[in-house]
Formats: C-alpha cells, sequence, structure tokens
C-alpha cells in the first residue's frame, strides 16, 4: 500500500485500474469485435470534499461509497463494438463524482397552482404491499442521489430510506426508470458496483431487475456478450429454448436431375403439350413436376 | 346504455421529471393531460374512450366534490391500468380503449376535472400519448343508439406510399445483419477462460483497506 502510494508512476495505474474493474478490461479485450475499451481515470476524492457533501446534504455516507470515492472521485467506462467498417459505441460503465452526486427533485419549472406535480404519481393508499420492499417516495420522506443516468434511460439512485438527517444504515440502490418507476437493485453500493461490472455495461442492463425486462434490442447484445454471473429468470429461459440452426448445405442443395434415356421420347410430346403452363409458376420445376406426372399414365 | 358527450377543454400534455431538466439527456416518460369541463356543472362520469399511441400505464385522477361545503379535492379513481403488456413491444400500442365506471376505483360523482397519467417505462419509443378523448356522462333512456365517432367515419386508408418513407435502407439493414451475425459466430467461436477478479490486497477483502490516506 504504502510502496503504491509512494511511486505513482504510470506502470503502477495499470494495475490499480485492473483491480478497480475486477478485471473486466481484459475480458473486454479478448472479446471478438471488442474495441476502444477507454477508462477515464480520475483522481482520489479528498476527505473534505466527502466532510463537506456529507454537510450540505446533511446524510451520512455509507462506508463503501466513500472508500470509493477515496479511491476514485467517480468513474467511467467505455466500449465499443467493431462491425466492419463502423464502430459502435456499446457499453458504458458511470458512477457520478461527489459534485454530481445531487439531490433529486421534481424540476420546478411549471409553478401554477394546481398543475402537475409528482405526488400525482404517489398515493398514500398504497402503502399496503407488505412483501415488496417500500418504494422510495419523491417527498421528504426519502432522500435520492442520482449515481448514474444510463444515458437518458434512467436513473440509478443511492436512496436514504428515511428523512433527514439520513443515516448511512438506511441506504439502498434502487433504479428509477423513464415512466418515474421504482425497482430495487441492490442494498448496498458493493454489491451495485458489482452489479455494473459483471454486467459489462450493456445497454439499458438495469432493465433487467424491471418487470417488463430488457428490449429487444438490447436482448441481442446481451446475447452476444452474456454477462459472466446472470441469475434472472429472463435469459435462462431463453437459452434452454430450442435455438434453429441453418444448414447451408441444406437449404441451399442442388437439384440433381434423373436421365432415363428410355423415357425421353414420351417426356418430349409431354413437355412441349405443358409448354404454355409454364410461365405461370417456376419454369424448371414444374417441367420436372409434369414430366414425373405424365410417368404414371403412360405406365397404366 | 345511453351516454352524452359531455364537451371538454384538453390541455397540452406536461412532462414530468426530476432532477436538472437541462443536463438531463433522456426524453421523459411521464405525461400529463388535464382536462377541464368549463360549461359544464360537476357532473357523473359515465365512460371515457380514446386512442392509444404506446402509453403503457394509465393513471387518472378526478377532482371531485365531496359535498357541498368542502372544496373540491383529487381523487385516484384508476392506477397504473395496463394499455401495453410490453412495454417493449407494438402490442396494444395505437388500440381503442374505453373505461367504464365499473372500473374505476372510486365514485364518478360530481367530477370538475380530470387528470390522465400517461407513462411509457421503454426508451424505444420517442413520444407516446393519447389521442380521441371523448368524456361521456349517463343520458337520458331512449333506444336510439349512436355509434361513436371513430365507427361512423371510417378513417380513409393510408397510402402504401407513405409507409416507405419511414423504413431504412433495405439494404443497409441486409448488410448490418450480415455483420451481426458474422460477429456472433466470431464469439461462438472463442471463449473466455478468464474471471472477475476480486478488491484483493493482501488477501483482505474489506472495503477499508483500499481507501488511501
Amino acid at each position: 500500500m504504502e510502496e503504491e502510494a509512494s511511486s505513482p508512476g504510470l506502470g503502477c495505474s495499470k494495475p490499480h485500474l485492473e483491480k478497480l474493474t475486477l478485471g473486466i478490461t481484459r475480458i473486454l479485450e479478448s472479446s471478438p469485435g471488442v474495441t476502444e475499451v477507454t477508462i477515464i481515470e480520475k483522481p482520489p476524492a479528498e476527505r473534505h470534499m466527502i466532510s463537506s457533501w456529507e454537510q450540505k446534504n446533511n446524510c451520512v455516507m455509507p462506508e463503501d461509497v466513500k472508500n470509493f470515492y477515496l479511491m476514485t472521485n467517480g468513474f467511467h467506462m467505455t466500449w465499443s463494438v467493431k462491425l466492419d467498417e463502423h464502430i459502435i459505441p456499446l457499453g458504458s460503465m458511470a458512477i457520478n463524482s461527489i459534485s454530481k452526486l445531487t439531490q433529486l427533485t421534481q424540476s420546478s419549472m411549471y409553478s401554477l397552482p394546481n398543475a402537475p406535480t409528482l405526488a400525482d404519481l404517489e398515493d398514500d393508499t398504497h402503502e399496503a404491499s407488505d412483501d415488496q420492499p417500500e418504494k422510495p417516495h419523491f417527498d421528504s420522506r426519502s432522500v435520492i442521489f442520482e449515481l448514474d443516468s444510463c444515458n437518458g434511460s434512467g436513473k440509478v439512485c443511492l436512496v436514504y430510506k428515511s428523512g433527514k438527517p439520513a443515516l448511512a444504515e438506511d441506504t439502498e440502490i434502487w433504479f428509477l426508470d423513464r415512466a418515474l418507476y421504482w425497482h430495487f437493485l441492490t442494498d448496498t453500493f458493493t454489491a451495485y458496483y458489482r452489479l455494473l461490472i459483471t454486467h459489462l455495461g450493456l445497454p439499458q442492463w438495469q432493465y433487467a431487475f424491471t418487470s417488463y425486462g430488457i428490449s429487444p434490442q438490447a436482448k441481442q447484445w446481451f446475447s452476444m456478450y452474456k454477462p459472466i454471473t446472470y441469475n434472472t429468470n429472463l435469459l435462462t429461459e431463453e437459452t434452454d429454448s430450442f435455438v434453429n440452426k441453418l444448414d447451408p448445405s441444406k437449404v441451399f442443395k442442388s437439384k440433381n436431375k434423373i436421365v432415363i434415356p428410355k423415357k425421353k421420347g414420351p417426356v418430349q410430346p409431354a413437355g412441349g403439350q405443358k409448354g404454355p403452363s409454364g410461365p405461370s409458376g417456376p419454369s424448371t420445376s414444374s417441367t420436372s413436376k409434369s414430366s414425373s406426372g405424365s410417368g404414371n399414365p403412360t405406365r397404366k | 346504455m345511453s351516454r352524452v358527450l359531455v364537451p371538454c377543454h384538453v390541455k397540452g400534455s406536461v412532462a414530468l421529471q426530476v432532477g436538472d431538466v437541462r443536463t438531463s439527456q433522456g426524453r421523459p416518460g411521464v405525461l400529463v393531460i388535464d382536462v377541464t369541463f368549463p360549461s359544464v356543472a360537476p357532473f357523473e362520469l359515465q365512460e371515457i374512450t380514446f386512442k392509444n399511441y404506446y402509453t403503457a400505464f394509465l393513471s387518472i385522477r378526478v377532482r371531485q366534490y365531496t359535498s357541498a361545503h368542502t372544496p373540491a379535492k383529487w381523487v385516484t379513481c384508476l392506477r397504473d391500468y395496463c394499455l401495453m403488456p410490453d412495454p417493449h413491444s407494438e402490442e396494444g400500442a395505437q388500440e381503442y380503449v374505453s373505461l367504464f365506471k365499473h372500473q374505476m376505483l372510486c365514485d364518478m360523482a360530481r367530477i370538475s376535472e380530470l387528470r390522465l397519467i400517461l407513462r411509457q417505462p421503454s426508451p424505444l419509443w420517442l413520444s407516446f400519448t393519447v389521442e380521441e378523448l371523448q368524456i361521456y356522462q349517463q343520458g337520458p333512456k331512449s333506444p336510439s343508439v349512436t355509434f361513436p365517432k371513430w365507427l361512423s367515419h371510417p378513417v380513409p386508408c393510408e397510402q402504401p406510399a407513405l409507409l416507405r418513407e419511414g423504413l431504412p435502407d433495405p439494404s443497409r439493414v441486409s448488410s448490418e445483419v450480415q455483420q451481426m451475425w458474422a460477429l456472433t459466430e466470431m464469439i461462438r467461436a472463442s471463449h473466455t477462460s478468464a474471471r472477475i477478479g476480486r478488491f484483493d490486497v493482501d488477501g483482505c477483502y474489506d472495503l477499508n483497506l483500499l481507501s488511501y490516506t
């Protein structure tokens, strides 16, 4: 530890990032088609930045979140896929820095009386669900901070379940989708960080923890770069399902025409008779079928 | 049953978002449409009809007078009604929907205002709304049945030429599908044996040791 701190050379930063990302960069770089694996390296946060954040927001930061920021102030890793000539940016793993760890409140664009508010989205009569964990609220009952904006597909939030002053043990990680529905992710930041890494930052991976699942487009990428540990029943059922395998040799099988010299005589006038009806269908197949059909009456 | 169309004013949709809208890069997934009845006294709602356009879930709140002396308050009469079984696919995306009084969670008497909350969690769709919104109340009991507007006046058939404009280039799509197939074959051929590492410093998995002081 002290040696690493005393000599922060360029050679030491690589194993540091290797440990930070749990070796996921090596897995990505060895995957076919993956290119431009980039980690935006950020310096560790100062202790006073964490103290300032806690005082400003009147919340105690959980220990694992605190230790993460003392390692690196925020995290951003992207990777792309090379499809012949195009490079498509695909994976993105991001955790906001402390300065961007802002509290989520309603956008106050509409200050008119009787205007729609976030209170319209929740009702007090909906508190009857006992088996499900209680969902966060947009009012003072919960304190919500944005960890990741998920490229506009939703928000991963650090949620303090009780109001201010908020304690560290009340935190949970939830996913707020585009329609402002809440979906539980993990109890701790450490577990969420491992989920983030193991899902490789594939697009819309958080939707795997919702009732509607991931979109067909995202499912395509999931099937190609399937996350290493995947416990969801969604893809488990898919792997068990039968996959059609295309056999090119059977599909494009060439037809061998059997030439029988004895039947050449009667076949020719029969083919000539059905010549005008040929253009209605495929000419080659209809010719061969008509020849075989006319063979039977000849035998009788 | 007979019904009478209630004249109403449908306001523009208002997007609900959290966080800083200026830095937010996503499209809103919650739209609120308010419906007022300026020329009608508080009435008992009988039916609501509309044509869906990619709305996945619908909630409806009504502003209701409970008694003559207390002011009107907002009550939720429909909560997360499912319009699209799978928000990521097209089923139910453009269907005609009728909601009746018996489907509501609360009494539908003395309605003065309506608030429709449209929600679409899937990031696939660019926009979503409801169209041809009509509100009905109980009409006089007469044997004559009037057909709804969209049934009386069938929509003229859309020209197939319009569909071609929105479609991508077929040769480009075919080329991209082939590239995806080739990439799938490459991935199938190679198997990565690398494993995800751990936060392992001197054999200890305690995260506290990772804080450099």
